[in-house]
């Protein structure tokens, strides 16, 4: 494209020359115009810069753990009337320790070192900080030990760490060469903090808190053992908690981790009263144990008539009382609210808890009508049949917390931080196995006679029962079938009796000792006639609570006792039967809990040597077929347990695997829990 | 502070740790004879700037650890320990500006003998003081003499490690 070019044309002024000539000439004779500027000589002076350097701003956060001038305010009366007091509960030891009357301690002289007037009292938290006493209430200044004087009694039972006294033996000698060595493990237990608690000081109260094999150490802290390391886990995991459940393995040292943790909390003034609950016959156990772990403790067993009950629920300076659970519930008017004031305790510890799992039970009701701070379960299952156990054992410990419609996966999570669980095969990698032998034997021919006549028969009713039928007839005939299976009614045969009888021989031969469950007394009774050349002993419920530590004892130190005949319903729980390396099933439990519980009794910590579990089966019976479903459920317990996130099941036979014994239907839609 | 039995016998933990992503922070444990606590303290972290770091040099960690952290914990304070122990050498020149006996724990190493002016405590720590301060030595004798437990000199040091790290959490 072209562009238009343009062009421009400037127009200039016109100048003439004579008038440029008279401008230069002007221009150039004018003066040049100077400016003159004033120059100084003399210099700005430098500038020197300072640089200052502040030190930082430090903020410091301050936690006090309670007043030391109130701590440290000397309380002779106290230690003093103490120390008299731990001597005289010693001293009692020889007498009958369970009568109240056979003690001197009341709760008008005995002024422990938690009493209220003490230094270390909850009274004496002036501060608003978190209060963490030092035990100054227990320790004089000069070092003077507080403790009764020969520590422990002579004839004491020391059933969960017979392997101890060695490690203890060791470790003294090796106190005696070096001198100065240490004897502080390598493997220290902190207190953790339980993860509902949100505060840093109150966190921080149990952080900085000696670890627990340190405060073991302590020359006013006498222990017969030396704790594992997996148990001062359990110490460290309840003396934080206000609501937990120690759910340890039968045998691996549960009452001793609570003791140890309340001596603990005791002596540090977090608590002044605890009440223990127990099944009846493991009431004087715990007594006993608290003599090994905590002897300057003085515990009171609650008994008597009502007067006398209702005096010793009163007592306020027994910082230790155990009840059983009977007791409980007969005595729930006298600890109830008096005027609004109800007895109240620091902590509830409820032993065997799977008591409490059903919450319409009276039972369950009255432990959860105790006024508590603090409360604990414990038990090596807290799923007998199903989740709902748990659920029921949580009503007791934190209310609504757990409900039964919860996935299991979510109830898993829940309970994480409120239950510790370990196994044997966890903590005692070096503990002697269990090994499990099935004795599966044929019925003799009568027997068998015998055996099927009355299962047809049974069946037969059952079935002509039509809608009748309940669980409880068929469950009668399955009562009827075993007890078959035991002796047989009309000869007395009994093969059971007769293998029993051959491996008691060599039992006895060689001066080891065994353990024989059944669910009868009768057939214990059948047993014990058999078994007299063994030296056969009963324990059961129709023995006395009284007369039973005796037999326990007689089994233990007589060497013409060889066998013990136990029904589980009283023996499977809280003893220590350590030293039998036998254990027979002569019939089987319907919950594979309670079996391992029965097994428990002797595979405990301090046994020597494997033990041999002996289960009595007898083919194409009603036992074989009970114990395949048993097989099954027990697969399923250790699965829930373990947390997994499997189906909620039932663990113990549902109403339609019992009417399925007999190829018989469940009448009724719902399935309830056996 | 009036003097009783819990002062005359209490033991001062002190140290720093030096956290990468927020500076350092001090903290200062007082337990009592039996290894309960009795007091804690914890500073905020503490960062130097560019300024002091290029200043102080290599007296820059001595100057921090020592006479601004270690001071003022001690000196925020309400319980005057019998002996106050450090962990790292760097804190132990405080010493000269407070009235408490002041000793470095150190761990023995296998060594089986030390001189008179340090402690094999357990045979496995060792206990030394300020070269000009050897007065300190028989103070700690003294505090070893009242210890109702069996002291691990250099358990309380972790503890301090884990409020200051629960204390962090919390901020």
């Amino acid at each position: 494209m072209m562009e238009e070019i343009q062009v421009l044309t400037l127009d200039l002024p016109k100048f003439r020359v004579s008038e440029l000539a008279l401008g230069w000439n002007i221009a150039m004779n004018r003066p040049p115009k100077v400016e003159i500027r004033n120059l100084s000589a003399s210099m700005r002076p430098p500038q020197a810069l300072t640089v200052r350097i502040s030190p930082p701003n430090i903020s410091v956060s301050s936690f006090y753990f309670g007043d030391p001038e109130e701590l440290c305010k000397p309380n002779e009366k106290s230690k003093k009337n103490s120390k008299e007091n731990f001597q005289t509960e010693s001293d009692s030891n020889s007498n009958d320790r369970n009568s109240l009357d056979d003690t001197s301690f009341s709760g008008e002289d005995f002024i422990p070192p938690w009493d209220e007037n003490a230094p270390g009292s909850a009274e004496d938290d002036t501060l608003d900080s978190p209060s963490v006493r030092c035990d100054c209430a227990l320790t004089e200044p000069s070092g003077e030990e507080l403790l009764p004087d020969g520590a422990l009694p002579e004839s004491m039972d020391l059933p969960e760490h017979g392997d101890e006294s060695e490690n203890r033996d060791e470790m003294g000698e090796s106190e005696e060469e070096n001198g100065e060595s240490s004897l502080l493990p390598e493997e220290m237990t902190h207190l953790v903090p339980p993860k509902n608690l949100i505060k840093l000081e109150d966190r921080l109260r149990y952080l900085l808190q000696p670890p627990l094999e340190l405060l073991c150490t302590d020359k006013n802290l006498v222990f017969p053992f030396v704790p594992f390391h997996y148990q001062w886990e359990g110490v460290s995991f309840l003396y934080s908690r206000d609501a937990a459940i120690l759910a340890d393995e039968m045998g691996l040292g549960k009452t001793m981790q609570a003791i140890t943790t309340v001596r603990l909390l005791l002596r540090n003034g977090d608590i002044r009263n605890v009440l223990f609950v127990c099944p009846k016959p493991l009431v004087t156990n715990w007594k006993r144990e608290f003599e090994v772990w905590a002897p300057e403790i003085p515990v009171l067993i609650i008994q008597g008539d009502r007067v006398r009950r209702e005096w010793q629920w009163g007592l306020q300076d027994i910082p230790v009382k155990i009840a059983n659970y009977e007791l409980l519930h007969r005595d729930r008017e006298i600890y109830a609210p008096k005027n609004g004031i109800p007895k109240h305790f620091d902590l509830v510890v409820l032993d065997e808890s799977q008591k409490i799992k059903n919450v319409r039970s009276a039972t369950s009701v009255a432990a959860r009508n105790i006024s508590r701070t603090r409360n604990w379960a414990m038990t090596g299952t807290p799923i007998e049949n199903s989740p709902d156990d748990l659920v029921g054992i949580f009503e007791f410990l934190s209310p609504g917390y757990l409900t039964s419609d919860m996935k299991p996966s979510v109830m898993s999570r829940a309970v994480q931080d409120y239950i510790l669980r370990r196994t044997k095969d966890l903590v005692q990698k070096d503990m002697p196995p269990r090994l499990y032998r099935d004795a599966e034997l044929f019925m003799t021919p009568e027997q068998q006679e015998t055996y099927f006549m009355a299962e047809s028969q049974g069946a037969l009713r059952l079935t002509e029962m039509g809608d009748s039928i309940t669980i409880q007839h068929v469950f009668e005939l399955v009562l009827r079938l075993k007890q078959i299976c035991n002796f047989d009614p009309c000869t007395g045969d009994s093969p059971k009796l007769q293998r029993l009888e051959a491996d008691l021989e060599e039992i006895a031969a060689s001066g080891r000792k065994a353990i024989v469950f059944s669910q009868w007394t009768e057939t214990i009774f059948r047993l014990s006639k058999h078994l007299q050349r063994f030296g056969a002993l009963e324990y059961h419920g129709k023995i006395s609570p009284a007369a039973r530590d005796a037999v326990i004892q007689k089994f233990k130190e007589s060497p013409d006792h060889h066998v013990l005949l136990m029904s589980y319903a009283t023996g499977a729980v809280g003893l220590n039967l350590q030293f039998c390396n036998y254990v027979f099933l002569f019939d089987r439990w319907w919950n594979p809990a309670i079996e391992d519980q029965a097994i428990n009794r002797a595979h405990r910590i301090g046994v020597k040597g494997a033990v041999t579990i002996t289960r009595f089966l007898m083919l194409n019976t009603i036992e074989e077929r009970i114990n395949r479903i048993l097989e099954e459920k027990r697969a399923l317990f250790e699965t829930i347990l373990s947390g997994s996130r499997e189906k909620n099941q039932k663990l113990g036979l549902t109403q339609d695997e019992v009417f399925g014994l007999f190829k018989l239907k469940s009448p009724k839609g719902i399935i309830n829990r056996l | 502070m009036a003097e009783n039995e819990l002062t005359k016998a209490a033991i001062g933990f002190l140290t720093i740790v030096d956290n990468s992503a927020h500076g350092l922070f001090g903290g200062y444990l007082i337990l009592n004879p039996a290894g309960r606590p009795v007091e804690f303290h914890c500073t905020a972290p503490v960062r130097p700037n560019r300024a002091q770091e290029i200043l102080y040099g290599t007296t820059l960690k001595p100057y921090l650890y020592g006479e601004q952290i270690a001071r003022t914990l001690i000196e925020k304070s309400k319980i005057l320990p019998k002996v106050v122990c450090f962990d790292q050498s760097c804190a132990l020149c405080v010493r000269p500006l407070v009235s408490i006996p002041a000793i470095l724990v150190e761990n023995a190493n296998g060594r089986d003998e030390v001189p008179e002016n340090q402690i094999l405590w357990h045979k496995n720590q060792i206990f030394s003081a300020l070269p000009g301060y050897p007065d300190d030595i028989p103070s700690v004798r003294k505090v070893l003499e009242d210890l109702v437990i069996e002291f691990d000199f250099m358990e309380p040091f972790e503890r301090i490690h884990n409020a200051i790290l629960e204390a962090q959490k919390g901020n």
